[in-house]
């Protein structure tokens, strides 16, 4: 009470000093603010800025005799392990997982020119048909070889050539964008220890493959050496071969089986081999026991039908951390053209949303904000193939497999790629993006369409000289960081002079803090020193000094408060209205921001204020202690 | 004269509130060029950005969902391809067009293409695999010439010959529309520039090809499948919005304007988001900045109020000695503005570009602040003063 009263009494100065006292408060609370807005402006460019590296499919060429030049890949995988594994630029390595998946009622994609990209495409082109044998002839045959029998006796083996023409009675499932042929040529080889011709003409087959429309050459790849028969019911299901439909060099090729296990490996997966042409190309193993025929009373037949369409619709999956670090996202050759991407948190917690392509969601009716239910396949892509020839082949589902898991995901967003494309990066529009937490299934790694590295923004110089210490070239690697490298100095001044100001700022308060304090204590050393005079003590005498400036450092912080939530809530709310952000003409910005957001009036004033309150009592507190009363004289 | 050696007089008298007032100017001063030099570096930030954040612009069916075989006529990229020095919008113009073609001596085949384009990174595959090896005499800049040349796939390699020039050619006969369902065969020998790693193709410069189909009369040039850009001064995107939406509409994937032939889209939301990051911060420092002037004026204020109370007894004084409080007041900013001056061209050594730039402001409103303090003070009447004092 003494104290508050001693304030009263000299009302002018205290009036004066509180004022003073107040504008450094408002002064740090100002500062706290701009360093919090600038924290998070800096956090949003570093956020949306990212510094991509992708893999280059290394070429060399080399030219032969005959003048030609074939390319062949020279990487180390070793080595790259090595730079993933220890250069310190890397930020974090992208690998992203892939599955295949059903949307019901959807139909998947094909391009409108299907011969010249067949090769990102392939269990969409599943078809079945109904066809009826119109002739079988032998076109030719050849000498295959001389078999060793087990009584020492030698046997001469012969090729038989066939080829079987037979016209279309009914499509039982074909891609909807495809064209269903009048008639198709079956060519088949087989060895002469074929006792019979295994189809008669006139009678109907079930035939099943893969629509391939320009590959006249895997005519001569051979169906068997028993050749492919079952007759029952007079229909036939033939699997294990490729078949070629006379129709503009239009073709059916059959790659799939039946056995659960069915898979496809390439010959030699760590070093690919170059055909004669320059293109990579993969080999199909079947397994010994790989069965050549079905009949329609099997079980397995039963579920033909349905397999087939599943395969038609099939789409494809791919599960990343940040949609921005695929590579056809990260090159700009993709973008997303309504709604968003999922973000971290998302991410994180395995939120089940998802971004399918503008094209698809255009021909399904789709629409941003829906919730679709998707059934998960484990299945495999075939990726790595290549930079020459092939970039995109999702294989096939297998009969009688079940989806993995389900979920109802909802779209948030559509995405816009180069479509149909050859080249590494590239997925077809058949394709869905969830986020990786959300995968409900183990889903296959190593894909070059999906995986990336992601470099410490600014970072590139250390990432190319570990590439250049490790011997790696150069051209391996493309980085991607839409222009960082040019404003980085500029950004990293930025966030010097934020901390600058924020630190003279502090400082400021801090001077004219102690300012203000001497000044106050200056007059009330005197009470103190006449309170010691007649007996007090001095810790008494230091109580009655901090007593007399708490309440003024108090009603300061007060007063700072309710003016600074006085002036900051109109001016951000106007501010805000004039600097806001809508989507411009043409642009591919899917939200309306505002300039001035939100954000600044969500920074806790309290904060600066807390702090400010915080210094003024703990130096207010040192000066009572510390400072001698005056003598009076 | 006397005013002046008054000044000094008081000021070496009355050191240490003199060293007060530098020390509060000084900070005032130096908190405010802090603040000017933060926003000088976050307009730096947007500037580069600006400058260095590539926007693609790409046209597309109104649908949004087609970027490739659209068959573009040349009245919709004609100006961007063949104005680049007057038009101040686009560079990096990417078109690409096909031809059907035979090539002499190609058994596997009867119908080939020619891709038609004007930098390598129009054909995704070409830019993708990126590499095309020259033959002597050619490089990139193969694409923006009108030198009829060409650079195949290395598996059509077999197809090329040496002439007796000892250049590689290819022979082609190429399908040009030469009017309204009417095609026009014609036949070339294309000089082989190069070979490209890529699946099967013939790559040909677009300014050489439209003299090809001038010299075929082909009715209308070359169509284009594919057109796309870049911007070529990020400051001029508006601008080029406005102009760009005459020919070309937004689009929509489900409800596509149909008064337009094609649609465009500017892939520039990774642009704005950043520039509005940079811009957030500086628009916050433009509006800090009259408070900042304002906070000068009330620190210059607050600073004479305190020094002017502790000068009461003198300016009694001098009123008593006949001043008048003009003089006195003249006196008075004579004295603090010589102090602040001379604390401003202490700074200007440290710190000149700033302190010139914005010295002179904040010295102006800090001065402003002490003229209201000190008028206040000697507009107090003498016998209310004397009376004050005696209290």
């Amino acid at each position: 009470m003494i104290c508050i009263k001693r304030i009263l009494r000299d009302k002018g100065r205290f009036l004066l000093l509180l004022a003073a006292l107040v504008v450094a408060m408002l002064l740090l609370v100002m500062a706290t603010q701009l360093h919090g807005q600038s924290i998070l402006n800096e956090q949003t460019i570093e956020n949306n800025c990212r510094t991509t590296a992708l893999r280059q499919v290394l070429w060399h060429m080399e030219t032969y005799d005959n003048g030609r030049s074939f390319a062949f890949r020279t990487v180390d995988a070793n080595t790259i392990q090595t730079l993933n594994t220890q250069c310190n630029a890397i930020l974090s390595i992208n690998e992203g997982l892939f599955c295949s998946a059903v949307i019901p009622e959807t139909q998947s994609l094909l391009p409108q020119d299907i011969a010249s990209i067949r090769s990102m495409t392939h269990c969409e082109r599943t078809a079945m048909f109904a066809v009826r044998i119109n002739s079988i002839d032998i076109i030719e045959v050849n000498y295959a070889g001389t078999d060793f029998l087990e009584n020492g006796e030698t046997r001469t083996v012969y090729q038989e050539y066939y080829m079987i023409t037979a016209e279309v009675v009914d499509t039982l499932a074909l891609h909807h964008q495809l064209d269903p042929p009048s008639k198709v040529e079956i060519h088949g080889t087989w060895l002469n220890e074929a006792v019979e011709v295994p189809f008669e003409v006139g009678q109907e087959y079930i035939i099943m493959g893969t629509y391939d429309p320009k590959q006249p050459e895997y005519a001569s790849l051979s169906i068997g050496p028993k050749g492919v028969i079952a007759k029952e019911k007079q229909q036939v299901i033939i699997t294990g071969t490729q078949y070629l439909m006379l129709d503009q060099y239009a073709g059916i090729e059959t790659i799939l089986g039946l056995r659960n296990d069915l898979t496809m490996k390439t010959r030699n997966s760590s070093a690919p081999v170059a055909g004669k042409d320059g293109l990579l190309r993969i080999y199909a193993q079947q397994p010994e026991d790989y069965p050549l025929y079905v009949v329609p009373g099997d079980e397995r037949a039963d579920a033909m039908l349905d397999f087939v369409q599943t395969n038609i619709n099939l789409l494809g999956v791919f599960a990343v951390d940040d949609l921005y670090t695929v590579p056809l996202f990260a090159t700009q050759d993709a973008y997303i053209s309504q709604g968003r991407a999922f973000t971290a948190a998302e991410n994180e917690a395995g939120a089940k949303v998802c971004l399918i392509s503008d094209t698809f969601a255009r021909k399904n009716s789709l629409a941003v904000g829906q919730t679709i239910p998707i059934q998960f396949y484990d299945n495999f892509l075939l990726n790595d193939l290549s930079a020459l020839g092939m970039s995109y082949y999702m294989s096939q589902l297998i009969p009688g497999q079940t989806p993995t898991a389900e979920g109802e995901y909802t779209i948030i967003g559509f995405y816009h790629a180069v479509e149909w494309q050859i080249g590494p990066f590239c997925f077809s529009p058949n394709t869905i993006f969830i986020p990786k937490g959300s995968m409900p299934c183990k889903g296959q790694a190593e894909l070059r369409c999906i995986d990336s590295l992601s470099l410490k923004n600014g970072q590139e110089t250390t990432f190319w000289e570990m590439v250049n210490d490790l011997g790696l070239p150069r051209e391996l690697y493309k980085v991607y960081d839409n222009g960082y490298g040019d404003y980085s100095e500029s950004l990293a001044a930025m966030k010097a002079d934020s901390q600058f100001v924020f630190l003279a700022c502090a400082l400021l308060y801090i001077v004219i803090l102690l300012a203000v304090l001497l000044l106050m204590l200056r007059s009330l050393k005197k009470d103190a020193a006449i309170l010691r005079r007649i007996g007090s003590s001095r810790p008494y005498s230091r109580l009655y000094m901090l007593g007399c400036l708490v309440p003024i450092i108090a009603l300061a912080a007060l007063i700072t408060y309710g003016l600074s939530k006085l002036i900051q809530a109109p001016l951000i709310t106007a501010f805000g209205k004039l600097y806001t952000l809508e989507k411009p003409l043409l642009s591919t910005l899917t939200e309306t921001t505002g300039l001035l957001s939100i954000e600044i009036s969500n920074l806790p004033t309290l904060a600066g204020l807390g702090a400010a309150l915080i210094a003024a009592l703990v130096i207010a507190s040192l000066l009572c202690c510390v400072g001698r009363e005056r003598s009076l004289k | 004269m006397n005013l002046l050696s008054y000044a000094l007089l008081h000021m070496r008298r009355q050191w240490k509130e003199t060293m007060a007032i530098l020390l509060a100017f000084l900070a005032v001063l130096g908190l405010i060029m802090a603040l000017q030099q933060s926003m000088q570096s976050r307009q730096d930030t947007l500037d580069g950005m600006v400058a260095a954040i590539t926007v693609r612009g790409l046209v597309t069916d109104p649908t949004g969902t087609k970027t490739d075989n659209l068959q573009i006529s040349s009245t919709f990229y004609y100006a961007m391809l063949h104005a680049d020095d007057t038009q101040p919008y686009v560079k990096d113009v990417c078109l690409k067009s096909t031809v059907p073609c035979t090539i002499k001596g190609d058994t596997s085949s009867t119908s080939r293409q020619i891709t038609i384009i004007t930098r390598e990174e129009a054909d995704y595959p070409l830019r993708q695999s990126g590499a095309v090896q020259y033959n002597t005499g050619y490089d990139a800049t193969l694409w923006q010439g009108a030198e009829l040349a060409c650079v195949v796939s290395q598996s059509l390699q077999s197809l090329c010959y040496t002439d007796t020039d000892g250049k590689q050619y290819i022979d082609v006969t190429a399908i040009l529309m030469k009017g309204m369902a009417v095609e026009t065969a014609m036949s070339i020998s294309l000089p082989v520039a190069g070979i490209a790693i890529t699946g099967e193709a013939i790559y040909c410069p677009w300014l050489a090809w439209e003299q090809v189909c001038s010299e075929a009369q082909s009715l209308y040039g070359i169509l284009a499948d594919s057109f796309s850009f870049a911007i070529k001064d990020n400051r001029y995107l508006d601008e080029y919005r406005e102009k760009a939406i005459v020919h070309f509409g937004e689009v929509h994937a489900n409800n596509p304007d149909k008064s337009y032939t094609y649609g465009m889209v500017i892939q520039d939301d990774q642009y704005l988001k950043l520039t509005l990051a940079a811009e957030k911060n500086l628009v916050i420092f433009r509006l800090i900045q009259p408070i900042l002037y304002i906070s000068a004026i009330g620190a210059g204020a607050l600073v004479m109020m305190l020094q002017m109370r502790a000068r009461k007894t003198e300016l009694a004084i001098l009123r008593t000695q006949g001043d008048k409080p003009i003089g006195i007041l003249a006196q008075c900013m004579l004295e603090y503005g010589l102090l602040c001056l001379l604390g401003a061209l202490l700074l200007c050594l440290i710190w000149p570009d700033a302190v010139l730039r914005h010295g002179v402001g904040v010295l102006l409103a800090f001065l402003t602040g002490a003229l209201i303090s000190i008028g206040y003070f000697v507009s107090v009447p003498l016998i209310s003063q004397i009376k004050e004092l005696e209290e």
